[in-house]
Protein backbone atom coordinates (compact mmCIF):
# COMPACT_ATOMS: atom_id res chain seq x y z
CA UNK A 1 0.00 0.00 0.00
CA UNK A 2 1.37 3.69 -1.01
CA UNK A 3 2.20 5.73 1.98
CA UNK A 4 -0.47 8.68 2.67
CA UNK A 5 0.56 11.91 0.94
CA UNK A 6 1.84 14.68 2.66
CA UNK A 7 -0.45 17.81 2.87
CA UNK A 8 1.36 20.83 2.46
CA UNK A 9 0.06 22.17 5.84
CA UNK A 10 2.44 18.96 7.37
CA UNK A 11 5.38 19.45 5.37
CA UNK A 12 5.47 23.41 6.60
CA UNK A 13 5.14 22.49 9.85
CA UNK A 14 7.53 19.25 9.75
CA UNK A 15 9.79 21.41 8.23
CA UNK A 16 9.41 24.22 10.26
CA UNK A 17 12.02 23.87 13.07
CA UNK A 18 15.45 24.56 14.06
CA UNK A 19 16.84 27.63 12.46
CA UNK A 20 13.74 27.53 10.25
CA UNK A 21 11.62 28.46 13.35
CA UNK A 22 14.41 30.89 14.17
CA UNK A 23 14.15 33.09 10.84
CA UNK A 24 10.31 32.39 10.72
CA UNK A 25 10.18 33.52 14.63
CA UNK A 26 11.97 36.94 13.37
CA UNK A 27 9.39 37.86 10.53
CA UNK A 28 6.91 37.49 12.29
CA UNK A 29 7.96 39.57 15.31
CA UNK A 30 8.90 42.25 12.25
CA UNK A 31 5.06 40.87 10.85
CA UNK A 32 4.30 44.55 8.84
CA UNK A 33 8.38 44.88 7.84
CA UNK A 34 9.60 43.33 5.64
CA UNK A 35 13.37 42.89 6.00
CA UNK A 36 16.76 41.78 4.03
CA UNK A 37 19.44 39.03 4.28
CA UNK A 38 22.30 40.95 6.04
CA UNK A 39 19.17 41.98 9.22
CA UNK A 40 18.73 38.80 9.30
CA UNK A 41 21.88 37.27 9.15
CA UNK A 42 22.96 40.34 12.03
CA UNK A 43 19.75 39.73 14.13
CA UNK A 44 20.02 36.18 14.81
CA UNK A 45 23.67 35.56 14.66
CA UNK A 46 24.22 33.63 11.51
CA UNK A 47 27.94 32.81 10.69
CA UNK A 48 27.23 34.71 7.05
CA UNK A 49 24.79 36.05 5.25
CA UNK A 50 24.51 32.46 2.56
CA UNK A 51 23.10 31.31 6.09
CA UNK A 52 20.34 33.23 6.26
CA UNK A 53 19.86 33.21 2.56
CA UNK A 54 19.21 29.81 2.71
CA UNK A 55 16.46 29.71 5.73
CA UNK A 56 14.99 32.69 4.12
CA UNK A 57 14.48 30.64 0.92
CA UNK A 58 13.19 27.74 2.49
CA UNK A 59 10.59 29.80 4.12
CA UNK A 60 9.71 31.08 1.04
CA UNK A 61 9.68 27.33 -0.55
CA UNK A 62 7.12 26.92 1.79
CA UNK A 63 5.32 29.36 1.04
CA UNK A 64 5.15 31.08 3.90
CA UNK A 65 7.01 34.00 3.11
CA UNK A 66 6.98 36.32 0.37
CA UNK A 67 10.01 38.08 -1.53
CA UNK A 68 9.65 41.69 -2.42
CA UNK A 69 11.44 43.28 -6.24
CA UNK A 70 13.90 44.59 -3.65
CA UNK A 71 15.05 41.24 -3.00
CA UNK A 72 13.32 41.72 1.43
CA UNK A 73 11.42 39.19 2.80
CA UNK A 74 8.07 39.42 4.39
CA UNK A 75 5.89 37.17 6.27
CA UNK A 76 2.54 35.91 3.69
CA UNK A 77 1.25 33.14 6.07
CA UNK A 78 1.08 32.66 9.81
CA UNK A 79 1.17 28.65 10.37
CA UNK A 80 0.24 28.12 13.89
CA UNK A 81 2.68 25.45 15.46
CA UNK A 82 2.70 24.88 19.06
CA UNK A 83 6.03 26.68 18.92
CA UNK A 84 3.87 29.89 17.84
CA UNK A 85 0.94 29.24 19.80
CA UNK A 86 2.75 29.04 23.14
CA UNK A 87 3.33 32.86 22.75
CA UNK A 88 1.05 36.32 21.69
CA UNK A 89 2.83 38.63 19.42
CA UNK A 90 2.10 42.20 19.61
CA UNK A 91 3.78 45.25 18.62
CA UNK A 92 7.07 43.55 17.76
CA UNK A 93 7.23 41.90 21.18
CA UNK A 94 6.47 38.13 22.29
CA UNK A 95 5.54 37.51 25.30
CA UNK A 96 4.12 33.71 26.52
CA UNK A 97 0.67 33.33 26.43
CA UNK A 98 0.72 32.05 30.01
CA UNK A 99 1.71 35.48 30.98
CA UNK A 100 -1.77 36.76 30.37
CA UNK A 101 -3.61 33.84 32.49
CA UNK A 102 -0.74 34.59 34.87
CA UNK A 103 -1.42 38.21 35.27
CA UNK A 104 -5.64 37.72 35.06
CA UNK A 105 -5.02 35.14 38.26
CA UNK A 106 -2.59 37.12 40.12
CA UNK A 107 -4.97 40.10 40.19
CA UNK A 108 -7.87 38.03 40.43
CA UNK A 109 -6.63 36.73 43.87
CA UNK A 110 -5.11 40.36 44.98
CA UNK A 111 -8.43 41.89 44.61
CA UNK A 112 -10.16 39.31 46.27
CA UNK A 113 -7.57 39.73 49.27
CA UNK A 114 -7.80 43.69 49.05
CA UNK A 115 -11.30 43.70 49.01
CA UNK A 116 -12.17 40.85 52.28
CA UNK A 117 -8.73 41.66 54.06
CA UNK A 118 -11.01 42.48 57.12
CA UNK A 119 -12.75 39.77 56.93
CA UNK A 120 -10.70 36.99 55.43
CA UNK A 121 -12.19 33.50 56.69
CA UNK A 122 -10.80 29.93 55.99
CA UNK A 123 -13.73 29.42 54.08
CA UNK A 124 -12.59 32.39 51.52
CA UNK A 125 -8.88 31.00 51.38
CA UNK A 126 -10.45 27.85 50.83
CA UNK A 127 -11.79 29.14 47.70
CA UNK A 128 -8.80 31.05 46.94
CA UNK A 129 -6.49 27.81 46.90
CA UNK A 130 -7.54 26.32 42.87
CA UNK A 131 -6.64 30.24 42.10
CA UNK A 132 -3.38 29.98 43.76
CA UNK A 133 -2.46 26.57 42.44
CA UNK A 134 -3.35 27.90 39.35
CA UNK A 135 -1.30 31.07 39.56
CA UNK A 136 2.07 29.09 40.49
CA UNK A 137 1.34 26.92 37.70
CA UNK A 138 0.63 29.54 35.08
CA UNK A 139 4.00 31.75 36.59
CA UNK A 140 5.98 28.87 36.43
CA UNK A 141 4.96 27.83 32.72
CA UNK A 142 5.37 31.26 31.83
CA UNK A 143 9.36 31.66 32.73
CA UNK A 144 9.66 28.17 31.37
CA UNK A 145 8.60 29.00 28.16
CA UNK A 146 10.07 32.23 28.17
CA UNK A 147 13.63 31.01 28.78
CA UNK A 148 12.90 28.79 26.07
CA UNK A 149 11.95 31.46 23.78
CA UNK A 150 14.16 31.70 20.46
CA UNK A 151 16.46 34.18 20.08
CA UNK A 152 19.83 33.17 18.50
CA UNK A 153 21.39 30.85 16.42
CA UNK A 154 23.47 29.21 19.01
CA UNK B 1 -5.74 15.76 23.62
CA UNK B 2 -7.87 13.11 24.02
CA UNK B 3 -11.36 13.64 25.44
CA UNK B 4 -10.57 11.07 28.23
CA UNK B 5 -6.71 12.67 29.47
CA UNK B 6 -9.29 15.80 29.74
CA UNK B 7 -11.72 13.94 31.63
CA UNK B 8 -9.17 13.00 34.30
CA UNK B 9 -7.25 16.06 34.47
CA UNK B 10 -10.84 17.69 35.49
CA UNK B 11 -11.20 14.92 37.38
CA UNK B 12 -8.39 15.19 39.63
CA UNK B 13 -8.96 18.86 39.47
CA UNK B 14 -12.31 18.82 41.26
CA UNK B 15 -11.11 16.24 43.38
CA UNK B 16 -7.76 18.32 44.21
CA UNK B 17 -10.08 21.21 44.99
CA UNK B 18 -12.57 19.15 47.71
CA UNK B 19 -9.38 17.90 49.47
CA UNK B 20 -8.49 21.48 50.15
CA UNK B 21 -11.90 22.72 50.80
CA UNK B 22 -12.49 19.54 53.23
CA UNK B 23 -9.21 20.71 55.20
CA UNK B 24 -10.45 23.93 55.20
CA UNK B 25 -13.31 23.04 56.66
CA UNK B 26 -11.74 20.80 59.45
CA UNK B 27 -9.14 23.90 60.38
CA UNK B 28 -11.93 26.16 61.07
CA UNK B 29 -13.92 23.69 63.01
CA UNK B 30 -10.81 22.85 65.22
CA UNK B 31 -10.10 26.21 65.89
CA UNK B 32 -13.52 26.74 66.39
CA UNK B 33 -13.56 24.28 69.20
CA UNK B 34 -10.53 25.53 70.68
CA UNK B 35 -12.19 29.09 71.40
CA UNK B 36 -15.56 27.13 72.32
CA UNK B 37 -13.18 25.38 74.99
CA UNK B 38 -11.75 28.69 76.62
CA UNK B 39 -14.83 30.77 76.64
CA UNK B 40 -16.34 31.36 79.86
CA UNK B 41 -13.46 30.92 82.18
CA UNK B 42 -12.53 33.07 84.79
CA UNK B 43 -9.34 34.74 84.32
CA UNK B 44 -7.58 37.68 85.03
CA UNK B 45 -7.92 39.84 82.15
CA UNK B 46 -9.48 39.61 79.15
CA UNK B 47 -7.21 37.73 76.31
CA UNK B 48 -8.92 39.85 73.79
CA UNK B 49 -5.79 39.37 71.47
CA UNK B 50 -5.49 35.85 72.18
CA UNK B 51 -8.62 34.42 71.14
CA UNK B 52 -11.47 34.79 68.40
CA UNK B 53 -14.08 35.49 71.09
CA UNK B 54 -14.21 34.22 74.32
CA UNK B 55 -16.65 35.51 77.61
CA UNK B 56 -15.94 35.05 81.34
CA UNK B 57 -15.56 36.60 84.54
CA UNK B 58 -13.10 39.11 86.34
CA UNK B 59 -13.51 39.68 89.93
CA UNK B 60 -12.99 43.42 91.15
CA UNK B 61 -13.23 42.67 94.72
CA UNK B 62 -14.63 40.28 97.12
CA UNK B 63 -17.75 40.87 96.45
CA UNK B 64 -18.20 42.39 92.98
CA UNK B 65 -16.88 40.97 89.67
CA UNK B 66 -17.67 41.75 86.12
CA UNK B 67 -18.87 39.64 83.18
CA UNK B 68 -17.45 40.21 79.88
CA UNK B 69 -17.74 39.09 76.22
CA UNK B 70 -15.01 40.14 73.82
CA UNK B 71 -15.25 39.34 69.65
CA UNK B 72 -11.78 38.96 67.60
CA UNK B 73 -13.26 39.73 64.01
CA UNK B 74 -12.44 42.49 61.57
CA UNK B 75 -13.51 44.58 65.20
CA UNK B 76 -12.35 44.18 68.46
CA UNK B 77 -16.08 44.29 70.45
CA UNK B 78 -15.96 44.13 74.57
CA UNK B 79 -19.26 44.42 76.35
CA UNK B 80 -18.90 43.87 80.37
CA UNK B 81 -21.58 44.79 83.11
CA UNK B 82 -20.79 44.17 86.94
CA UNK B 83 -22.38 41.45 89.23
CA UNK B 84 -22.19 40.12 92.65
CA UNK B 85 -22.71 37.08 93.76
CA UNK B 86 -22.85 38.91 97.42
CA UNK B 87 -25.52 41.08 96.87
CA UNK B 88 -27.77 42.01 93.76
CA UNK B 89 -25.99 42.48 91.01
CA UNK B 90 -25.95 46.49 90.02
CA UNK B 91 -27.23 47.60 86.61
CA UNK B 92 -24.55 48.64 84.52
CA UNK B 93 -23.33 47.64 81.06
CA UNK B 94 -21.11 49.09 79.04
CA UNK B 95 -20.57 48.40 74.92
CA UNK B 96 -17.27 49.39 73.30
CA UNK B 97 -16.00 48.77 70.08
CA UNK B 98 -12.69 49.23 68.42
CA UNK B 99 -11.41 49.20 65.41
CA UNK B 100 -8.93 51.20 62.11
CA UNK B 101 -10.56 51.93 59.08
CA UNK B 102 -9.01 51.49 55.85
CA UNK B 103 -7.51 54.76 55.88
CA UNK B 104 -5.71 53.85 59.14
CA UNK B 105 -7.77 56.14 61.11
CA UNK B 106 -8.62 54.35 64.66
CA UNK B 107 -11.61 54.51 66.21
CA UNK B 108 -13.16 53.53 69.54
CA UNK B 109 -17.32 54.02 70.14
CA UNK B 110 -18.93 52.91 73.36
CA UNK B 111 -22.45 53.50 74.85
CA UNK B 112 -24.40 52.77 77.41
CA UNK B 113 -27.57 53.37 79.22
CA UNK B 114 -27.46 56.00 81.60
CA UNK B 115 -30.88 56.10 82.77
CA UNK B 116 -34.93 55.14 81.97
CA UNK B 117 -37.43 58.43 81.78
CA UNK B 118 -41.65 58.18 82.44
CA UNK B 119 -42.52 61.42 80.36
CA UNK B 120 -45.80 62.48 79.82
CA UNK B 121 -46.14 63.45 75.75
CA UNK B 122 -48.19 66.50 76.40
CA UNK B 123 -47.83 67.46 72.82
CA UNK B 124 -48.08 64.39 71.07
CA UNK B 125 -44.52 64.29 69.42
CA UNK B 126 -43.80 61.36 70.75
CA UNK B 127 -40.55 62.31 72.50
CA UNK B 128 -39.54 64.19 75.63
CA UNK B 129 -38.97 67.54 75.82
CA UNK B 130 -37.46 68.53 79.27
CA UNK B 131 -38.21 72.55 78.24
CA UNK B 132 -42.08 71.57 78.22
CA UNK B 133 -42.07 69.70 81.45
CA UNK B 134 -42.86 66.59 80.33
CA UNK B 135 -40.48 64.31 81.38
CA UNK B 136 -42.53 63.70 85.13
CA UNK B 137 -40.03 61.02 86.41
CA UNK B 138 -36.45 59.51 85.81
CA UNK B 139 -36.20 55.49 86.70
CA UNK B 140 -32.95 54.63 88.10
CA UNK B 141 -32.51 51.00 87.87
CA UNK B 142 -30.45 50.03 90.55
CA UNK B 143 -29.97 45.96 91.17
CA UNK B 144 -31.13 42.96 90.52
CA UNK B 145 -31.77 39.58 92.42
CA UNK B 146 -30.39 37.02 89.42
CA UNK B 147 -27.57 38.01 87.23
CA UNK B 148 -27.74 35.25 83.91
CA UNK B 149 -25.33 35.79 81.26
CA UNK B 150 -25.10 33.68 78.30
CA UNK B 151 -21.52 33.38 76.62
CA UNK B 152 -20.65 34.13 73.41
CA UNK B 153 -21.70 31.74 70.45
CA UNK B 154 -20.81 31.74 67.14
CA UNK B 155 -23.12 30.43 64.51
CA UNK B 156 -22.37 30.77 60.79
CA UNK B 157 -25.93 32.01 58.97
CA UNK B 158 -25.29 32.43 54.92
CA UNK B 159 -21.74 31.90 55.24
CA UNK B 160 -21.40 34.62 58.01
CA UNK B 161 -19.80 34.56 61.60
CA UNK B 162 -22.43 35.38 63.79
CA UNK B 163 -21.22 36.28 67.40
CA UNK B 164 -23.94 35.85 70.00
CA UNK B 165 -24.59 36.91 73.58
CA UNK B 166 -26.70 38.31 76.17
CA UNK B 167 -27.46 38.92 79.74
CA UNK B 168 -30.85 39.13 81.74
CA UNK B 169 -31.59 40.68 85.45
CA UNK B 170 -34.04 39.12 86.90
CA UNK B 171 -36.85 40.64 89.45
CA UNK B 172 -34.38 44.16 88.95
CA UNK B 173 -35.56 46.76 91.89
CA UNK B 174 -35.35 50.69 90.95
CA UNK B 175 -36.27 54.33 92.25
CA UNK B 176 -38.81 56.70 90.96
CA UNK B 177 -38.02 59.89 92.71
CA UNK B 178 -41.35 59.03 94.90
CA UNK B 179 -41.97 55.20 94.41
CA UNK B 180 -39.84 51.83 94.93
CA UNK B 181 -40.19 49.71 91.97
CA UNK B 182 -39.86 46.08 90.72
CA UNK B 183 -39.24 44.66 87.12
CA UNK B 184 -39.74 41.45 86.47
CA UNK B 185 -36.90 41.66 84.38
CA UNK B 186 -34.63 43.15 82.24
CA UNK B 187 -32.25 41.19 78.96
CA UNK B 188 -29.91 42.66 76.55
CA UNK B 189 -28.68 40.16 73.41
CA UNK B 190 -26.52 41.20 71.02
CA UNK B 191 -25.51 39.61 67.58
CA UNK B 192 -22.79 40.58 66.04
CA UNK B 193 -21.70 40.04 62.55
CA UNK B 194 -19.36 41.33 59.92
CA UNK B 195 -21.24 41.91 56.42
CA UNK B 196 -18.26 42.85 53.22
CA UNK B 197 -16.96 46.03 55.07
CA UNK B 198 -19.09 46.96 57.72
CA UNK B 199 -20.25 45.37 61.17
CA UNK B 200 -23.30 45.43 62.86
CA UNK B 201 -24.24 45.07 66.47
CA UNK B 202 -28.25 44.33 66.49
CA UNK B 203 -28.92 44.65 70.03
CA UNK B 204 -32.20 43.32 71.48
CA UNK B 205 -33.29 45.26 74.51
CA UNK B 206 -36.71 43.85 76.46
CA UNK B 207 -37.40 45.43 79.50
CA UNK B 208 -40.38 43.32 81.58
CA UNK B 209 -43.44 45.46 83.13
CA UNK B 210 -43.45 46.82 86.37
CA UNK B 211 -44.47 44.41 88.59
CA UNK B 212 -44.32 45.87 92.02
CA UNK B 213 -44.96 49.53 92.75
CA UNK B 214 -44.68 51.28 96.10
CA UNK B 215 -45.11 54.96 96.77
CA UNK B 216 -43.25 56.27 99.29
CA UNK B 217 -45.22 60.14 100.02
CA UNK B 218 -47.86 60.34 96.84
CA UNK B 219 -50.51 58.25 96.81
CA UNK B 220 -52.30 58.90 93.28
CA UNK B 221 -49.41 58.12 91.21
CA UNK B 222 -49.84 56.21 87.85
CA UNK B 223 -47.63 55.07 85.13
CA UNK B 224 -50.65 54.81 82.95
CA UNK B 225 -50.09 57.22 79.56
CA UNK B 226 -46.71 57.61 80.36
CA UNK B 227 -44.15 56.76 77.75
CA UNK B 228 -40.74 55.52 78.82
CA UNK B 229 -37.33 56.50 77.40
CA UNK B 230 -33.73 55.22 77.57
CA UNK B 231 -31.29 57.70 77.90
CA UNK B 232 -28.18 56.38 76.19
CA UNK B 233 -24.50 58.17 76.44
CA UNK B 234 -21.95 57.52 73.88
CA UNK B 235 -17.96 57.34 74.13
CA UNK B 236 -15.90 58.11 71.02
CA UNK B 237 -12.75 58.58 70.24
CA UNK B 238 -10.85 58.50 67.27
CA UNK B 239 -7.20 59.52 65.75
CA UNK B 240 -8.85 61.65 63.46
CA UNK B 241 -10.89 64.71 64.13
CA UNK B 242 -14.72 63.63 64.29
CA UNK B 243 -18.04 64.88 63.86
CA UNK B 244 -21.33 63.59 64.90
CA UNK B 245 -23.79 64.06 62.40
CA UNK B 246 -27.94 64.21 63.19
CA UNK B 247 -29.91 64.41 59.71
CA UNK B 248 -27.02 65.44 58.06
CA UNK B 249 -26.06 68.36 60.31
CA UNK B 250 -23.56 68.24 62.67
CA UNK B 251 -24.87 68.11 66.39
CA UNK B 252 -22.34 67.88 69.82
CA UNK B 253 -25.01 67.55 72.72
CA UNK B 254 -22.98 69.76 75.16
CA UNK B 255 -23.54 72.64 72.78
CA UNK B 256 -26.92 71.93 71.65
CA UNK B 257 -29.51 74.54 72.20
CA UNK B 258 -32.63 72.59 71.12
CA UNK B 259 -34.23 70.89 73.90
CA UNK B 260 -35.04 67.40 71.40
CA UNK B 261 -33.71 67.03 68.06
CA UNK B 262 -35.60 63.93 66.41
CA UNK B 263 -33.06 62.14 64.29
CA UNK B 264 -33.72 59.56 61.50
CA UNK B 265 -29.64 59.26 60.84
CA UNK B 266 -27.17 59.69 63.43
CA UNK B 267 -23.66 59.08 62.22
CA UNK B 268 -20.14 59.86 63.21
CA UNK B 269 -18.18 60.92 60.64
CA UNK B 270 -14.48 62.03 59.43
CA UNK B 271 -13.94 64.45 56.83
CA UNK B 272 -16.93 63.32 54.77
CA UNK B 273 -16.86 59.56 55.47
CA UNK B 274 -18.95 57.99 57.60
CA UNK B 275 -16.98 55.65 60.12
CA UNK B 276 -20.08 54.93 62.25
CA UNK B 277 -23.98 54.77 62.22
CA UNK B 278 -26.77 53.98 64.51
CA UNK B 279 -29.93 52.51 63.53
CA UNK B 280 -32.80 52.48 65.42
CA UNK B 281 -35.58 50.10 63.98
CA UNK B 282 -38.89 52.28 64.16
CA UNK B 283 -41.21 49.65 65.46
CA UNK B 284 -41.15 48.14 68.90
CA UNK B 285 -43.37 45.70 70.52
CA UNK B 286 -45.63 46.56 73.77
CA UNK B 287 -46.96 43.27 75.49
CA UNK B 288 -50.42 43.65 77.03
CA UNK B 289 -51.67 40.70 79.04
CA UNK B 290 -49.63 38.73 76.78
CA UNK B 291 -51.25 40.71 73.69
CA UNK B 292 -48.41 41.73 71.26
CA UNK B 293 -48.76 45.81 70.30
CA UNK B 294 -46.79 47.40 67.83
CA UNK B 295 -45.78 50.92 68.13
CA UNK B 296 -43.66 53.46 66.43
CA UNK B 297 -40.65 54.26 68.82
CA UNK B 298 -38.81 57.97 68.15
CA UNK B 299 -35.14 58.81 68.82
CA UNK B 300 -34.02 62.43 69.94
CA UNK B 301 -30.57 63.59 70.20
CA UNK B 302 -30.59 65.50 73.55
CA UNK B 303 -28.37 68.30 75.04
CA UNK B 304 -26.37 67.78 78.68
CA UNK B 305 -28.90 70.13 80.44
CA UNK B 306 -31.49 68.01 79.06
CA UNK B 307 -31.21 65.43 81.71
CA UNK B 308 -32.23 65.27 85.37
CA UNK B 309 -30.07 66.89 87.62
CA UNK B 310 -30.95 64.95 90.62
CA UNK B 311 -30.14 61.47 87.86
CA UNK B 312 -26.03 62.92 88.56
CA UNK B 313 -25.28 60.18 91.22
CA UNK B 314 -26.04 57.50 89.49
CA UNK B 315 -23.47 58.56 86.92
CA UNK B 316 -20.83 58.21 89.53
CA UNK B 317 -19.80 54.43 88.40
CA UNK B 318 -16.49 54.17 86.92
CA UNK B 319 -16.14 51.38 84.41
CA UNK B 320 -12.60 51.12 85.41
CA UNK B 321 -12.09 47.95 83.52
CA UNK B 322 -11.21 50.99 80.74
CA UNK B 323 -7.34 50.53 79.80
CA UNK B 324 -5.36 49.20 77.78
CA UNK B 325 -6.02 45.57 79.18
CA UNK B 326 -9.97 45.84 77.63
CA UNK B 327 -8.16 47.16 74.19
CA UNK B 328 -5.10 46.21 74.13
CA UNK B 329 -4.44 46.57 70.22
CA UNK B 330 -4.77 50.19 70.61
CA UNK B 331 -2.20 52.41 69.95
CA UNK B 332 -3.55 55.69 70.98
CA UNK B 333 -4.14 56.34 74.74
CA UNK B 334 -7.59 56.38 75.98
CA UNK B 335 -8.07 59.28 78.16
CA UNK B 336 -9.76 58.43 81.84
CA UNK B 337 -13.65 57.72 81.25
CA UNK B 338 -16.06 57.92 83.35
CA UNK B 339 -18.64 58.32 80.87
CA UNK B 340 -20.02 61.43 82.41
CA UNK B 341 -22.44 62.50 80.25
CA UNK B 342 -21.01 66.13 80.66
CA UNK B 343 -18.53 64.94 78.31
CA UNK B 344 -20.45 63.12 75.93
CA UNK B 345 -20.49 64.78 72.91
CA UNK B 346 -23.83 62.41 71.65
CA UNK B 347 -26.65 61.69 74.12
CA UNK B 348 -29.60 60.20 72.59
CA UNK B 349 -32.53 58.52 73.70
CA UNK B 350 -34.66 55.93 72.14
CA UNK B 351 -38.28 56.77 73.31
CA UNK B 352 -41.59 54.66 73.29
CA UNK B 353 -44.69 57.04 73.07
CA UNK B 354 -46.93 53.72 74.34
CA UNK B 355 -45.59 52.01 77.71
CA UNK B 356 -48.38 52.45 80.38
CA UNK B 357 -45.36 50.39 82.92
CA UNK B 358 -46.00 47.08 80.52
CA UNK B 359 -43.25 44.90 79.19
CA UNK B 360 -41.31 46.25 75.82
CA UNK B 361 -38.88 44.70 73.03
CA UNK B 362 -36.52 46.81 70.86
CA UNK B 363 -33.98 46.04 68.36
CA UNK B 364 -31.83 48.63 67.53
CA UNK B 365 -28.16 48.46 65.47
CA UNK B 366 -24.83 49.83 65.43
CA UNK B 367 -23.02 50.20 62.34
CA UNK B 368 -18.95 49.89 61.73
CA UNK B 369 -17.78 51.05 59.45
CA UNK B 370 -14.39 49.86 58.15
CA UNK B 371 -13.67 51.42 54.70
CA UNK B 372 -15.64 54.80 55.18
CA UNK B 373 -18.34 55.91 53.21
CA UNK B 374 -19.36 58.90 51.80
CA UNK B 375 -22.28 60.27 53.11
CA UNK B 376 -25.19 60.77 51.54
CA UNK B 377 -24.13 58.35 48.94
CA UNK B 378 -26.46 55.47 47.02
CA UNK B 379 -26.63 52.78 49.32
CA UNK B 380 -24.23 54.58 52.15
CA UNK B 381 -26.84 53.08 54.34
CA UNK B 382 -25.96 51.10 57.39
CA UNK B 383 -29.44 49.25 57.44
CA UNK B 384 -28.70 45.43 57.18
CA UNK B 385 -28.63 44.05 53.90
CA UNK B 386 -31.79 42.06 52.77
CA UNK B 387 -31.52 38.02 53.53
CA UNK B 388 -30.37 36.12 50.54
CA UNK B 389 -26.55 35.16 48.95
CA UNK B 390 -24.38 38.43 50.75
CA UNK B 391 -22.29 39.80 48.32
CA UNK B 392 -19.46 38.12 50.33
CA UNK B 393 -20.53 34.78 49.43
CA UNK B 394 -21.23 35.34 45.94
CA UNK B 395 -17.85 36.62 45.38
CA UNK B 396 -16.18 33.79 46.83
CA UNK B 397 -18.05 31.40 45.11
CA UNK B 398 -17.43 33.10 42.06
CA UNK B 399 -13.72 33.01 42.93
CA UNK B 400 -13.88 29.32 43.81
CA UNK B 401 -15.16 28.44 40.57
CA UNK B 402 -12.73 30.82 38.76
CA UNK B 403 -10.24 29.29 40.84
CA UNK B 404 -10.94 25.80 39.80
CA UNK B 405 -11.45 26.60 35.98
CA UNK B 406 -8.02 28.47 35.69
CA UNK B 407 -6.27 25.04 37.67
CA UNK B 408 -8.25 22.94 35.13
CA UNK B 409 -6.43 25.21 32.18
CA UNK B 410 -3.30 25.22 33.98
CA UNK B 411 -3.16 21.29 34.15
CA UNK B 412 -4.11 21.84 30.57
CA UNK B 413 -1.33 24.25 29.50
CA UNK B 414 0.95 22.15 31.64
CA UNK B 415 1.37 19.32 29.96
CA UNK B 416 0.58 20.94 26.45
CA UNK B 417 3.56 22.75 27.02
CA UNK B 418 5.80 19.66 28.60
CA UNK B 419 4.92 17.96 25.17
CA UNK B 420 5.79 20.79 22.71
CA UNK B 421 9.29 21.65 24.48
CA UNK B 422 9.54 17.50 24.41
CA UNK B 423 8.86 17.54 20.90
CA UNK B 424 9.93 20.55 19.48
CA UNK B 425 12.85 22.37 21.36
CA UNK B 426 12.17 26.05 20.59
CA UNK B 427 16.35 26.95 20.55
CA UNK B 428 17.89 25.64 18.27
CA UNK B 429 21.29 24.53 18.12
CA UNK B 430 21.77 23.49 14.70
CA UNK B 431 23.98 25.19 11.69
Amino acid sequence: MAPPEITDEERILSDLRGSTLLVYWYLLKKRQNSCGVREVQRALGFSSPSSACYQLEKLRELGVVSKDPSGDYQISKVVKTDVINAFVFLGGHVFPKHLIYASATTIMILAFVAWFTHTLSPIMVAALLPGILADVIFWYETLKVWRHKPSRVA
Amino acid sequence: MNTTKTRKICFYTLLISLLFLALAFSIAEVNSNQVQRNRDISVSAINSEESEYSSGSLQLSQDMNVWYASINHSTHVVFFTYYSKVYNSPIVTFLGQHYTTANNTEVFIGNTMLLMEAYNDTNDDGVPEADLGEIKYFFLVNSSETFDATPVQKTIIENVSHYVWGIEYGWVDGFFPFARVNITRLSLTYDYYVKGNISYIKTGFKIGKIADFEPFFVQNVSLNELGLSLLYGTAIFTTNPYTVRVNGKSYDSRTAQASVTSTNQTEVVIESEKIYEFIFQENYTLYRDSAAENHTSKTVASPTGSIPPNSLEHLSWCLRLFSEDVFPKMDFKLPAIDLAYANSSLIYRVCYPRWDGLSIEHDPTYVAYLVPVTTGEPGSSGVPPPTGPSLEMIVTVAVALAGTVALTLALVELRRTRRMLTINPLITSSY
